[in-house]
């Protein structure tokens, strides 16, 4: 067995210069400090997003698209289908949990100023990645086509609308017509199994040839480092075994409801709320009076939701107008606010 | 007085309702007609003072403008209010300009009532319009401050029909509001807001108020319990019934305190069909079958009931044996309505088909649970191996570290 592996990697070796590949492997290390543990948050991400195409496809089997197919296919997979159940349930959860991991995955390279020179576009493509993940969730929401989702969806797609000057041409776009119809339906499954994932796909390629290019921020000057391969990929490797069996539990203990059939005509159902991930946007733009001075209040709250959205992707090039000495502090305020903020409103989003 | 109205005519701006300045001027019982009248229906169509009770509203001198030749009326008298009323309220042509979808045959209708003949024949303390239409504050049907608004209607009536003292002349119970209040329809109405619920004048209608005699209660009722009025009709009871002057309905379930049907009307103790027949009669028998299918079938129902509950609680989709329960709950309805039928057979044919429904969703529920604990047995062969395999991962781990 080795020696028919070993005559397949020289084989290979021979036509792709495999050697130069696993030298840099080998070379590859890893910083070890107290905040290492946060270094499988990026790695973990990746798990789930294999976890959702894998699942997702397994859906896209029995799942039929329309407003008379979609809840009844939902419901033949949750109690006809062998496992039907388990792969829509560990879909919904480990779509939750990636959002999760990808924001706390931001949050360390936050904190440990990993984002700085000369990682600024590792950066940005992580920010495009935390935005294609929340529109995945988004788009992925409304394709049971029940009555939360089809709320939850006019709600969030009436927000386009309100953008000055293009709001209506967005809305239109957006939704396929003025209203959430079998055509938003039929959009949102477009972008949620063929538009998002090539993007997303792409563009997380792009980030981990940026990662393994420039290496682990840090990694020169650590007092105390260990190889990223063998040594930290297996340690990911059990992070992610973790990550699947809490998964999985999930699914068992809190399967994902499916609930009611969307009705256009029904009125929305009391306490509707957006996923968490959008309820702290959703609290402040519901708590904003109707008019602030001349513009309408929902105007406004989308203005400082995307500038306040702009300031974090744009953290490494504003943090050099800060005085060297107290950059890092001024950072770590930033973040701290900004968790602080973001955990208040989904909180209060929650409670209220 | 007359000073004072003088003064009022001299204050008034020219060309304005002189009924208006004069009576704004006169004690409260004016001053209130005034107030009231600015939220009447009738002035928000556009009517005034004179429209209702003629003379000339443009004349200072009061006794123009409330000259008998200029058809001033003044104010009616209870047997002259229908007659009132009636000007306008039964001439299509005329009401066509406010509200065409609105009747014009309520003084038609009112004169058959029991309130009209009585009036007719002299009584002027029977109700007329304004006895149920306050003169000055009238407000359409559906507006809910009227006190014709259907929620209102039982307490408008019972304003003279709880009253001892008006009605002990003609001699009337003062009990029906009451009854009414802790009634099915009642509770329906004014506890929970069904305004669908029937109220007073569902029954008794509402400008030819009388009482449904024996041969139209049934009708009454069954205007709403249709099936119930179809299954008794073609039962062995009508006949006798009819001929004996037995209510259809009332004679079971009362007239104004009509209560939440159960199956102990049926048999046991208290049961309605052994007032009449005798023990160990057929009938009684009939009774006893009726019940018996009634509470198996509610049994299996709440059985079913709770243990679709359990699996929903434990996650599990339901959707299908839901469905089945609402077939269950279907033939419960169904069977209570065959009841009037007295048909041991027809009942316990629709209470079988309700068993199966029933018996479905406890299977379902039952196969559900079972499947959870697979799950959870799943689940825990599945944490078992990958626990294996992530200890197996950190030993391979701990054992390079120590190479290094």
């Amino acid at each position: 067995m080795r020696g028919s592996l070993a005559a397949a990697y020289a084989w290979l070796d021979e036509r792709f210069d495999l050697g130069a590949l696993v030298e840099f492997a080998r070379h590859k290390r890893v910083p070890v400090h107290r905040g290492s543990v946060f270094y499988y948050a990026g790695g973990v991400t990746a798990f789930l997003f294999l976890l959702q195409v894998g699942t997702g496809i397994l859906l896209l089997m029995y799942y039929r698209v329309g407003t008379d197919a979609s809840y009844e296919s939902v419901r033949y997979i949750t109690t006809k289908v062998p496992f039907g159940w388990l792969m829509r349930s560990v879909h919904s959860w480990g779509a939750n949990l990636m959002v999760l991991f990808v924001l706390l995955h931001m949050l360390s390279v936050l904190f440990m100023k990993a984002y700085r020179k000369p990682r600024e576009l590792t950066w940005l493509t992580g920010c495009a990645l935390l935005g294609l993940s929340m529109a995945f969730g988004f788009s992925g929401y409304l394709l049971p086509w029940n009555e939360l989702a089809y709320f939850a969806t006019k709600v969030g797609t009436d927000i386009v609308g309100q953008v000055p000057l293009v709001g209506h041409w967005l809305l239109r776009l957006v939704r396929g017509g003025d209203e959430v119809t079998g055509a938003t339906l039929s959009r949102f499954f477009g972008l949620h199994v063929a538009i998002l994932p090539a993007l997303l796909t792409s563009l997380m390629g792009v980030h981990l040839l940026f990662v393994q290019t420039q290496g682990m921020a840090g990694a020169d000057r650590a007092k105390k480092t260990m190889a990223f391969f063998p040594n930290f990929l297996l340690r990911d490797a059990i992070f992610w075994l973790v990550v699947l069996n809490a998964v999985c539990a999930l699914a068992v203990f809190f399967p994902w409801e499916l609930g009611k059939k969307a009705d256009a005509l029904a009125s929305a159902p009391t306490g509707i709320k957006p996923e968490w991930y959008f309820l702290s946007q959703y609290q402040f733009l519901k708590v904003l009076p109707g008019r602030i001075g001349p513009v309408a209040g929902e105007l406004v709250g989308i203005a400082v939701i995307g500038a306040a959205g702009l300031v974090f992707a744009l953290v490494p090039f504003w943090e050099r107008l800060v005085p060297e000495g107290r950059r890092d502090r001024a950072v770590e305020l930033f973040g701290w606010v900004s968790l602080a903020v973001l955990g208040a409103m989904t909180a209060w989003g929650y409670l209220s | 007085m007359s000073l004072l109205l003088a003064l009022a005519l001299l204050a008034a701006p020219a060309g304005a309702d002189t009924c208006v300045k004069c009576h704004s001027t006169l004690e409260d019982k004016h001053a209130l007609i005034l107030r009231s009248f600015s939220r009447d229906i009738h002035k928000e169509k556009g009517l005034t003072c004179v429209s209702c009770h003629g003379g000339d509203s443009a004349k200072e001198d009061m006794s123009e403008a409330m000259d008998p030749e200029k058809g001033y009326v003044g104010v009616p008298s209870p047997a002259q209010v229908p007659e009132f009323c009636g000007k306008c309220h039964s001439s299509p042509a005329y009401m066509r300009r406010f509200n065409p979808s609105l009747p014009t045959d309520q003084q038609a209708k009112y004169r058959t009532s029991t309130h009209g003949i009585r009036l007719q024949a002299g009584d002027e303390v029977v109700a007329t319009c304004a006895s149920c239409h306050p003169a000055h504050s009238i407000r359409p049907a559906k507006d809910p401050t009227s006190s014709v608004y259907v929620k209102n209607v039982a307490e408008t009536c019972a304003r003279c029909h709880a009253d001892t003292k008006k009605m002990a002349p003609y001699g009337i119970a003062v009990t029906q509001a009451a009854d009414y209040r802790a009634s099915v329809h009642g509770k329906a109405l004014l506890e929970r807001g069904d305004t669908s619920a029937p109220t007073c004048n569902t029954c008794h209608g509402n400008h030819g108020a009388v009482p449904p005699g024996v041969a139209s209660i049934g009708m009454v009722c069954g205007s709403c319990h249709v099936g119930n009025m179809e299954f008794f009709k073609a039962s062995p009871m009508a006949g006798p019934w009819e001929r004996r002057g037995f209510h259809a309905c009332a004679t079971c379930h009362t007239a104004h305190g009509v209560q939440k049907p159960t199956s102990a009307l049926l048999a046991g103790s208290g049961a309605l069909c052994a007032r009449c027949h005798k023990p160990g009669s057929k009938p009684l028998a009939v009774a006893a079958s009726m019940k018996g299918g009634l509470d198996g079938l509610k049994a299996a129902y709440d059985g079913a009931e709770g243990s679709v509950r359990q699996a929903e609680e434990k996650g599990m989709d339901m959707a299908e044996a839901r469905d089945a329960l609402d077939g269950a709950r279907m033939s419960m309805f169904q069977a209570r309505t065959a009841v009037h039928a007295f048909s041991a057979e027809a009942v316990a044919k629709i209470s079988e088909e309700g068993k199966g429904s029933a018996d479905k969703a406890s299977l379902a529920a039952r196969e559900a649970v079972k499947d959870f604990r697979n799950r959870r047995l799943g689940l825990g062969l599945s944490t078992f191996v990958i626990a294996f395999l992530a200890g197996a991962v950190y030993l391979k781990v701990r054992e390079l570290e120590e190479k290094d």
